[in-house]
């Protein structure tokens, strides 16, 4: 059994962003919800949201995906000194440009492209936050499957 | 006696007597280790599951816990994220290894 090229476009794009030198400290996670540990002062979470096909017009024939995938790029201030919206900021810019450095990743899609950016951020010990980077992925798979 | 000594005497005597004999990165802890019903829900889908977490005193928790081993029973464990609540204990939150 073999994953949805969906799938495969959700780790071309969290391979890009695991390349080295690394970004950040905790890493590249994909598809998981739990909370960036305290030891962690950065890290990059990777989701597969959702996929819009295109109409087919005859059967059998090629389908045209739209894909969304969500990267969350968080981050946490050392010290008061620090803006941790800043640092998220900063390494949304050096992830996005790891995604866009091949728009098509590889060959796998037609293009990628961000779509939307959400900043949000939150007060604890330090200041802590969070760049939202919304991608869609046009993307093709064959009329019988959706698979890579 | 100060309320610190207190509270460490409390939570000792409380895992002595609830929790049992654990090993976290190769080093026996006492810990409470309880793996409790979950619903999760995903878009409308019920998925039943477990909840799998420990408590432990904080002075047994390493600083980079997150991805070490835990051991309960013939049980292996990874942690996924070490909570602190502040008065000596932390939460381990932990997955099937």
């Amino acid at each position: 059994m073999s994953n949805s090229l969906h799938v495969g476009v959700r780790n071309a794009v969290a391979a890009a962003l695991s390349a080295l030198p690394s970004l950040a400290d905790g890493g590249v996670v994909v598809n998981r919800s739990t909370p960036m540990a305290k030891q962690y002062a950065k890290q990059i979470r990777v989701f597969l949201e959702t996929s819009s096909g295109q109409p087919i017009v005859l059967s059998g024939q090629p389908q045209d995906w739209t894909t969304r995938i969500r990267v969350e790029h968080v981050a946490r201030a050392a010290s008061a000194d620090e803006n941790a919206t800043d640092l998220a900021d900063a390494l949304a810019c050096a992830a996005t440009e790891r995604v866009l450095a091949d728009m098509s990743l590889g060959g796998l899609v037609q293009h990628i492209q961000p779509k939307a950016i959400g900043w949000f951020d939150d007060e604890a010990d330090t200041s802590i936050a969070t760049v939202q980077v919304i991608y869609e992925a046009v993307h093709r798979t064959s009329g019988q499957s959706i698979a890579a | 006696m100060t309320f610190d000594t207190a509270l460490a005497r409390v939570n000792a005597r409380a895992l002595s007597r609830f929790g049992s004999a654990c090993v976290l990165a190769g080093v026996a802890v006492q810990a409470d280790f309880v793996s409790a019903h979950q619903q999760s829900d995903l878009n409308g889908v019920a998925i039943s599951a477990n909840a799998i977490q420990a408590v432990l005193s904080s002075s047994d928790v390493p600083t980079a816990v997150v991805g070490l081993p835990f051991v309960h029973g013939s049980d292996t464990y990874t942690v996924l994220d070490a909570q602190p609540d502040g008065y000596g204990l932390t939460t381990l939150i932990l997955e099937v290894a």
